[in-house]
C-alpha cells in the first residue's frame, strides 16, 4: 500500500515539473551558439523552403510489431548488478561499465531504428526520412510528439547540441570527439522538426549511420564546461526513453533504479507501444554471483541470466523450479558472431607455411571443448565472419579435427618423421611445437584439452597463460605465435578490413626490413594483395549483390589461408524467471541479446501476489498442493536458430 | 657398512627413539622411492599389452601405433580403452596398466550408461544409481570416443534439442522435442536409437566413477594423477631449492663469519636491503614479464631464502672461528680454504641438518602459495597449488579441496617432525 502511494505522490510531482518546464523557454547555450557561428561549415541554418524538393520521402513501412498487445503495464522489476557504475554520467572517464547498457544504450532512441526482426528501417525519433541521391545527406522530419523523459519536448537544436557535446574536448572522450568531427560533414537545421545531416564521405548503408544520432538535451547541460566529468558524475542525462534514474536512486553500493515515467511518447507509437512495461528495475549490489543466484531462488529477483553451465543444469534440481515456479530458457539470437578462436601469427618462422597452418586447423580439437566444457552448449564456430546473414558464405565450413588429416598436412611441410615423444620433427631436427598464449579467464580450462587431443597429431602446443592485459600487450606488438583470441562482433556487415589487410600487416623500417605492423588489429599478420584488394572493393560498393559477392570471395581466400582456427560461437542466451514475469509468445526479437534492452516483457501482478503466498508458508514445497503446481519447464525458441 | 663415528651413532640412536620423527621419514622415504617409479605407478601407458601372442612394453617403447593393436586409427590407443575392447571380444588378449591408469596431464571424460524404462510411448532416462536424468544430453558413443546422435533430455523425458550424426559425424539433422514428440524426424530414423546412449559427467566428477579413484578436477585431470604429479614436482623442487639456496648460504655466511670485519659489516647491510624487498611483489612483477617456469620459481625463492642459512652459518662460524683449534689449524699454516672446509663447516653442521625439513617444508608452502594465486607454475603443470585453488572455487566438489589439503598438511607436518627430531637429535639435552 505505502509504495502505492508513494509512487501515485512521485509521479503527480513529475507531472508538475513537466507541465512547468514545457511551458518555460527552453535553454539555448550562448557557448553553444558561438561554436555553430565559429563552425559555420559544419553548422548549417536554412529554412524549409531550401529544402530540396525532389526527395522521395520514406515513412512507416507497416512492419509487423513485435511487441505484445497483451503487455500489462506496472510492478517493480527486481534485478541484480555486480557493483555501482564508478560514474552516471553518459560519455567520458569511467562511464563505460556494463551499467551503461541499462541505463542509456538500451534506455535511448535514435533518429531512425532497424526492425529487430526484418531489419528494415522503421520511424523512431524522425517520422519520416529521406536519403539524397549522392547517399551523402539524410533529412529527417522530427515527430513532434517525442519529449525527454525529463519532460522538455525533443526539437532540431537538440539535434545540434548532439554535435556540439560529442566534439567538445569538455567530455573527455576522444572516441567520441573523432567519431562526431571525422564521420559527419555537418548538420542542417530547416525548422524546429526538420534536419539534414551530412556524412563525410560515402557509406554502404548511410541511413544506418545518418539515422543513429540521438538528441542530447541542452537543458540539462546548461552548466556544461570544462568541468563536465565532475559536475555531472553522478547525474542521469535524460534520454527518450521511458526510464529515468533520479539522484536519490543512485545509492552508491546498494542499489540503482530505473523509474518509469508516466506519460511516455512512446507509449502512443507503432513499435514503442507495450514495451517498457514495468513501473521500475531496482538494481540491488550483489557483488557475487553465488549469491546473486540464491537470492533469485528466493524469489527476490526476478530474472538470472543462465549463461554458466552450473546455473542452467543445477536448476533443474531447486524447488522453485520442481514447483514450475520458475521456469527455464533458452532464446536462439541471430546477430554477429564474436570470432573466437586461435589466431596464427602467419609472420613466425614456423607458421608461415600454409600447410602447417592446415595441419594445426585439424590438430585443435574445439568439438571436444564444446563436448565436454560447454557440455555442447555452444555450437562450432564455421568462419571468422559468421552471422551476418546474406553476407555470410555458407559453403564454408571449420576443418574436422583428424589426427590423420592433420598429419598428412603437417608431411606436406616436411614434418615427417616421428620423435621419440610422438611429436613430429622435419629431418633436420626442426620440431613441430609452437606456443599457444590465453589470458586467465575460465577459458584456460579448456587448455589441457587442446594441447592433448594436439599430441595425438604430433603437434606440441606450448601453453602460456598471461594475465589479460599482459597478453593483449604481447599480441599488440605481434609477438605471439598463436593466441586464443574474439573480437567483438556488431554491425550489418562483415568487417574485414581491420583485421585482415594488408595495411595493418606489415611495414617497411627505415632500412628497409619488412616488420610485422605493431598496434594494429590484423594479429594473424594476413598480407594477401588479392583479399586486400576485395576489402577494399567491399568497403567502396553500394551494390548489395557485389558487396555479397566480394564478401564471400574474401572469407573463400582467409578460409583457404588457415590463419584463424574457429573456436566457437554461443547461439543463445540462457535465462531463468519466476513465473509472474510474462513474455511474447515468441519470447525475443531476433537481434536480442537481453531481453532488457527490448523491453517486451511484463509483469503479471495476480500470479506474483499468488506466488509470493505461497512461498511465504514455512516448507512452501512440502505443503504444496497439485492445483497449486505448476509443471516444470524449459522452452527453447529456436525460430531464428542459424547455427 | 659405513662406519658411522660414536656421536653419530648415538644421534641416529637418539633419532630413531623419536617415533614419530622416525615414522615421518619412513613414509616421506616411501613416498619419494614411489614418486621415482613415476610412470610404472601413474600414468596412461600401459606397462605390458598382449596382443595375438606378442607382448609389447608400451612404457618402455613409447608411442605405438593403434594399428598395431587392430585398431582402425593411427594415433596412439587409449590404453583403458583398448583394455575394455580387449575385455569384450575374450580372445585372450590382455593390458597390464599402471595402478592410477591416467598421467598427471590426461584429461580424461566420464560417461555413465544411461538406463531407460518405457511406458506406452514415453521413455524415460535414468542414471546408472536409477535417478532420473534431470537435464542432461544422452548420446551414441563411437568407437574413437567421438560422440554420434545426440539427445536432450529434461527432468527424465526427451525434451529439447536433438542433433542426428552420420556415421562422418556430420550433422544431418537438428530439430527438438516438444512435449514427447520431434518436431521434425528423417525419413527412415529410429526414434529412440538401439546403440547403448551415455551421459557426460561434466568436470569435476566425483570419485568412484571410471577408475577416478579421487575424482576429477575442472579441467578433467584425475586429480590422484594430479597430486603424485604434483608430488615429483615439489620434490625436484626442493631439491633444486636445497642445493642452490645452501650453496650461496653456506659460502657466504661461513665467509662473514670467518673473515668478519669490513667484509661482514658490508655483506651484513646488503644483506638488510634485500630482505626489505616484498618477496611476493617480486614474484608478481617477473610474473608479468616472463613466463614462470620450476627453475625460474624455484631460482626466486633461492633469491630471498639463502639470507636466512647464511645468517644461522655466519654465528656458528664466527663462534667457531674464535675457538682454540681454529687457531691452531692457523698456526699451522693450514689456508683459509682448508680451515673453513674442514674445520668449521663440518662443526657447523648440527645447523645446516636441523634447519634442512623445515626449509623443505617452506618452499613446498610457497610453491603451493604461488600457484594458489596464479603466479605459480604454468598451466598444465600438476601443482597441490593450483588444486588447493580449484578446490576453493568450487566447494562443491568436496573431493579436490579434502585431498589436496589432506595431502598438504600431513607432508607438512610428518617434514615437522622430522625436523624437531633431528633437531632433538643434535641438540637435545643428551648430547651436551
Amino acid at each position: 500500500m505505502n509504495n502505492h502511494r508513494l509512487i501515485t505522490v512521485i509521479c503527480s510531482l513529475l507531472l508538475v515539473v513537466c507541465a512547468k518546464t514545457y511551458a518555460s523557454e527552453v535553454h539555448q547555450d550562448p557557448q553553444a551558439q558561438t561554436y555553430y557561428k565559429e563552425k559555420s561549415n559544419f553548422f548549417k541554418f536554412s529554412s524549409l523552403d531550401k529544402l530540396p524538393k525532389n526527395l522521395s520521402w520514406v515513412t512507416d513501412p507497416q512492419e509487423p510489431i513485435f511487441a505484445s498487445p497483451e503487455a500489462k503495464r506496472g510492478g517493480v522489476l527486481n534485478y541484480f548488478i555486480n557493483s555501482t557504475p564508478p560514474v552516471l554520467r553518459r560519455v567520458g572517464p569511467n562511464s563505460n561499465s556494463s551499467f551503461r547498457g541499462f541505463a542509456y544504450d538500451g534506455n535511448d532512441f535514435s533518429l531512425v531504428t532497424l526492425h529487430p526482426n526484418s531489419l528494415k528501417p522503421l520511424p523512431c525519433l524522425a517520422e519520416s526520412w529521406a536519403v539524397s541521391d549522392d547517399g551523402l545527406t539524410a533529412y529527417f522530419k522530427l515527430n513532434p510528439r517525442v519529449k525527454f523523459n525529463d519532460g522538455q519536448p525533443v526539437s532540431a537544436d537538440d539535434y545540434l547540441y548532439t554535435f556540439y557535446f560529442y566534439q567538445s574536448p569538455w567530455i573527455n572522450a576522444p572516441w567520441y570527439n573523432d567519431f562526431y568531427t571525422k564521420e559527419f560533414a555537418g548538420i542542417t537545421k530547416y525548422d524546429d522538426y526538420t534536419i539534414a545531416i551530412h556524412l563525410s564521405a560515402k557509406k554502404p548503408d548511410p541511413l544506418n549511420i545518418l539515422g543513429s544520432i540521438s538528441p542530447t538535451p541542452r537543458q540539462f547541460y546548461k552548466n556544461f564546461g570544462p568541468d563536465y566529468s565532475k559536475v555531472y558524475g553522478d547525474r542521469f542525462q535524460p534520454t527518450t526513453g521511458a526510464y529515468i534514474i533520479r539522484d536519490e536512486d543512485f545509492i552508491r553500493g546498494q542499489s540503482v533504479t530505473l523509474r518509469r515515467i508516466p506519460q511516455w511518447w512512446g507509449d502512443n507509437e507503432r513499435y514503442t507501444a507495450h514495451r517498457y512495461n514495468v513501473d521500475a528495475i531496482e538494481f540491488k549490489v550483489i557483488r557475487e554471483m553465488d549469491k546473486a543466484h540464491q537470492i533469485f531462488l528466493q524469489g527476490e529477483c526476478d530474472l538470472f541470466f543462465m549463461g554458466t553451465p552450473k546455473f542452467w543444469y543445477g536448476a533443474n534440481l531447486t524447488e522453485p523450479y520442481q514447483a514450475g515456479f520458475i521456469q527455464k530458457a533458452r532464446f536462439f539470437n541471430d546477430v554477429p558472431r564474436p570470432p573466437f578462436g586461435l589466431y596464427i601469427n602467419t609472420l613466425k618462422p614456423l607458421l608461415s607455411d600454409v600447410n602447417v597452418r592446415i595441419g594445426l586447423q585439424h590438430a585443435t580439437d574445439f568439438q571436444r571443448v564444446i563436448d565436454t566444457f560447454y557440455r555442447s552448449d555452444y555450437e562450432r564456430l564455421n568462419q571468422f565472419s559468421q552471422g551476418y546473414g546474406e553476407f555470410t558464405n555458407p559453403t564454408i565450413k571449420a576443418r574436422k579435427f583428424s589426427p590423420a588429416l592433420a598429419k598428412a598436412a603437417f608431411a606436406r611441410a616436411g614434418f615427417t618423421e616421428v620423435g621419440s615423444d610422438g611429436i613430429l620433427r622435419k629431418p633436420d631436427g626442426t620440431r613441430l611445437s609452437v606456443r599457444l598464449t590465453m589470458d586467465d579467464s575460465e577459458r584456460r580450462k579448456f587448455l589441457p584439452t587442446l594441447i592433448e587431443s594436439a599430441k595425438l597429431c604430433g603437434l606440441e602446443y606450448r601453453p602460456e597463460v598471461l594475465e589479460h592485459t599482459t597478453m593483449y600487450r604481447k599480441v599488440m606488438e605481434k609477438n605471439h605465435e598463436l593466441c586464443f583470441w574474439a573480437w567483438g562482433a556488431s554491425g550489418l556487415k562483415p568487417e574485414l578490413w581491420q583485421s585482415h589487410h594488408g595495411d595493418n600487416a606489415v611495414q617497411k623500417t627505415v632500412d628497409g626490413l619488412v616488420v610485422a605492423k605493431r598496434q594494429t588489429n590484423n594479429i594473424t599478420g594476413t598480407n594477401i594483395p588479392e583479399l586486400s584488394e576485395l576489402i577494399d572493393r567491399f568497403r567502396a560498393s553500394t551494390d548489395k549483390s557485389e558487396m555479397i559477392q566480394l564478401s564471400f570471395k574474401a572469407q573463400q581466400l582467409i578460409h583457404d589461408e588457415a590463419s584463424f582456427i574457429p573456436a566457437f560461437c554461443i547461439p543463445s542466451y540462457r535465462l531463468a524467471y519466476w513465473n509472474w514475469l510474462k513474455w511474447p509468445t515468441h519470447f525475443d526479437v531476433r537481434t536480442s541479446d537481453d531481453p532488457f534492452s527490448t523491453g517486451i516483457f511484463w509483469i503479471e501482478p495476480n500470479e506474483k501476489s499468488r506466488i509470493q503466498t505461497i512461498l511465504k508458508r514455512p516448507q512452501w514445497f512440502q505443503s504444496l498442493t497439485p492445483e497449486e503446481k505448476l509443471p516444470p519447464t524449459t522452452q527453447i525458441y529456436d525460430q531464428w536458430r542459424t547455427e | 657398512m659405513i662406519a658411522l663415528s660414536p656421536i653419530t651413532q648415538r644421534r641416529f640412536a637418539k633419532f630413531r627413539s623419536i617415533k614419530r620423527a622416525w615414522f615421518s621419514l619412513i613414509i616421506i622415504g616411501t613416498l619419494c622411492l614411489l614418486a621415482l617409479l613415476g610412470p610404472l605407478l601413474v600414468g596412461s601407458r600401459a606397462l605390458i599389452v598382449k596382443y595375438q601372442n606378442e607382448y609389447r612394453f608400451p612404457i618402455v617403447e613409447g608411442t605405438i601405433s593403434g594399428r598395431d593393436f587392430g585398431l582402425p586409427q593411427e594415433t596412439e590407443p587409449n590404453y583403458r580403452r583398448l583394455k575394455n575392447l580387449f575385455n569384450e571380444k575374450a580372445k585372450g588378449d590382455w593390458v597390464l596398466l599402471p595402478f592410477v591408469p591416467f598421467s598427471p596431464t590426461e584429461v580424461s571424460e566420464v560417461y555413465l550408461p544411461v538406463k531407460s524404462k518405457t511406458e506406452g510411448k514415453n521413455n524415460t532416462y535414468f542414471n546408472p544409481d536409477d535417478s532420473m536424468i534431470l537435464d542432461s544430453r544422452i548420446f551414441v558413443l563411437n568407437p574413437d570416443g567421438t560422440r554420434g546422435s545426440t539427445w536432450s533430455v529434461q527432468n527424465g523425458n526427451l525434451d529439447g534439442e536433438f542433433r542426428i550424426r552420420n556415421e562422418n559425424g556430420e550433422t544431418v539433422l537438428l530439430s527438438k522435442y516438444v512435449n514427447n514428440v520431434a518436431e521434425k524426424t528423417l525419413p527412415n530414423q529410429q526414434e529412440i536409437p538401439a546403440h547403448p546412449l551415455y551421459s557426460f559427467v561434466p568436470y569435476p566428477s566425483p570419485p568412484g566413477l571410471d577408475d577416478h579413484i579421487l575424482g576429477t578436477d575442472e579441467s578433467g585431470h584425475d586429480v590422484l594423477a594430479r597430486l603424485f604429479g604434483g608430488f615429483q614436482i615439489l620434490l625436484i623442487a626442493s631439491l633444486i631449492y636445497m642445493i642452490a639456496s645452501y650453496a650461496i648460504g653456506l659460502i657466504l655466511g661461513a665467509a662473514m663469519g670467518y673473515w668478519a670485519g669490513w667484509f661482514d659489516l658490508v655483506m651484513q647491510r646488503i644483506i638488510e636491503i634485500w630482505s626489505n624487498i616484498p618477496f611476493l611483489y617480486v614474484i608478481v612483477f617477473l610474473a608479468t614479464l616472463f613466463e614462470p617456469n620450476l627453475f625460474i620459481l624455484v631460482l626466486i625463492l633461492v633469491a630471498f631464502s639463502w639470507i636466512g642459512i647464511a645468517h644461522q652459518i655466519r654465528a656458528a662460524a664466527y663462534r667457531e672461528a674464535a675457538r682454540d683449534y681454529v687457531a691452531a689449524a692457523r698456526a699451522l699454516g693450514a689456508s683459509d680454504w682448508r680451515i673453513l672446509t674442514r674445520h668449521i663447516l663440518p662443526n657447523s653442521m648440527s645447523v645446516i641438518i636441523t634447519m634442512a625439513p623445515f626449509s623443505i617444508a617452506a618452499v613446498v608452502a610457497s610453491l603451493a602459495s604461488l600457484d594458489y594465486l596464479g603466479f605459480g607454475l604454468p598451466p598444465t603443470t600438476p601443482s597441490w597449488g593450483d588444486l588447493l585453488r580449484q578446490g576453493k572455487e568450487n566447494w562443491n566438489a568436496w573431493w579436490i579441496m579434502t585431498s589436496t589439503v589432506t595431502c598438504m598438511v600431513s607432508f607438512l607436518i610428518m617434514v615437522n617432525f622430522i625436523g624437531e627430531g633431528l633437531r632433538e637429535a643434535f641438540h637435545g639435552k643428551d648430547n651436551s
